[in-house]
């Protein structure tokens, strides 16, 4: 039997999951709306972010700090976006179709010899499919299995995530390297 | 974790992104929650804080798993037992085992929380700020106006500075600019510049128009916090950021 156990277990938990709560209900109801643009079905994706904060609480860190801003903002968009797909509202960038000619073992450094302003400028492009996961990997140090608990997902998703987002944005600075060189 | 370019970026596009989210104000404005929200919320709420377990997807009472393991326990030692797999003994130190693993990990913690189930139900969904400890929040600064006592005064001035009004009347001027980017604010500084931690970074402080001003910088930001207020005040105020 899969249990999840989870739990809260101090009143110091507690009182954050609802200070959690108050804080930042509308900032992921603002992210749930933009994907979803409905408010029944925004509302549903805030409350089941809620219940996978509560799965994945002792990864939750400090309320007031923009780590955990940006983690409930990932993980709501995450839910709206799969109710989005299974509702047929939004359209999922689609992973295979997509081949590069990039090697699959593309790793931080290769990033370094690009502008940084054009990294972000990138990566802003760059579905929230690929850069969630991505930041959470690379800017939160989470394990692919941790991503794999918090986004719900396979660990090979996750795995597949990672590699095709540093691909593609290899791919786009590289070309777009060439058209300007 | 080495802190390559590729972070940097991933995070201060992270960082672009979190800054687009309108302030608070505007989003309590904008979306009302419904009736039935608030009560599934309130739900999940009270069942987090009367410890009951997510299993399934749903959300179950914990001391109810604990019976179902029981009952599981007790039907695989029953069924051990009738193909004479276990003797008799065997099966019931096997099921007391199991009895007691179960009331270990469900009933003692149950008890537990039933003393704390009348102020859980009391305080555990509550629309206002009110449980919020005051004296946390009283040097807490809100990295983006989006953290801050119902008795207390902000105002957003630019992007990332916010001038805070604490319970007690002073003003605190908090500006907070991305590393990688943003207009970097010049500061005179005077000649008496003393040195500090904040966290674990360094940080120079020093007096000037009557105000003392604590300036520093993480991996991610400079931040400037000034006010008529103590250093030690200002450094606690500082630190409350990595809390």
């Amino acid at each position: 039997m899969i249990i999840y156990l989870s739990l809260l277990d101090d009143q110091e938990d507690r009182s954050k999951f609802t200070l959690l709560y108050n804080t930042y209900r509308h900032t992921m109801m603002h992210t749930a709306y933009s994907i979803l643009n409905d408010q029944g079905l925004a509302e549903d994706a805030v409350h089941d972010a809620f219940v996978r904060v509560a799965k994945n609480f002792g990864k939750v860190g400090a309320v007031n700090s923009p780590q955990t801003r940006a983690f409930l903002v990932i993980i709501t968009r995450n839910v709206a976006l799969t109710m989005a797909k299974r509702n047929g509202r939004a359209l999922i960038f689609d992973e295979e179709s997509t081949i590069y000619a990039i090697a699959d073992n593309t790793t931080d450094k290769d990033f370094e010899n690009f502008d940084f302003d054009r990294i972000v400028q990138v990566i802003r492009q760059l579905p929230a499919t690929y850069t969630d996961v991505l930041y959470l990997n690379v800017v939160e140090g989470y394990s692919v299995k941790e991503i794999s608990a918090i986004m719900e997902l396979g660990t090979e998703a996750v795995k597949k995530r990672l590699q095709r987002g540093r691909k593609i944005l290899i791919d786009k600075l590289t070309r777009e390297g060439i058209v300007n060189g | 974790m080495a802190d390559s370019k590729f972070r940097r970026a991933l995070n201060y596009s992270f960082l672009q992104e979190m800054d687009e989210i309108p302030p608070q104000y505007e989003l309590e404005r904008k979306y009302v929650f419904s009736q039935d929200f608030e009560e599934k919320m309130k739900k999940l709420i009270k069942s987090v804080n009367k410890k009951y377990v997510y299993a399934f997807g749903l959300v179950l009472p914990r001391y109810a798993i604990g019976i179902l393991m029981i009952v599981i326990a007790g039907s695989v030692v029953l069924m051990l037992r009738s193909r004479n797999i276990l003797d008799r003994s065997t099966a019931r130190l096997v099921f007391s085992v199991a009895e007691l693993l179960v009331l270990l990990m469900f009933g003692v913690s149950l008890k537990s929380a039933g003393s704390k189930m009348t102020t859980s139900i009391q305080t555990g969904f509550s629309d206002t700020d009110e449980e919020t400890p005051a004296t946390e929040l009283e040097f807490d600064i809100p990295v983006s106006p989006v953290n801050y006592s119902k008795s207390n005064e902000y105002r957003t001035t630019t992007l990332h500075t916010v001038e805070y009004k604490d319970a007690v009347g002073r003003i605190i001027y908090y500006e907070r600019i991305p590393i990688n980017g943003g207009v970097l604010t010049k500061i005179d500084t005077p000649d008496n510049i003393n040195s500090c931690k904040v966290h674990q970074w360094e940080a120079i402080w020093f007096e000037k128009n009557g105000q003392t001003h604590l300036v520093w910088a993480d991996s991610l930001y400079r931040y400037i916090l000034k006010g008529d207020c103590e250093t030690g005040t200002l450094i606690k105020m500082a630190e409350s950021l990595y809390k």
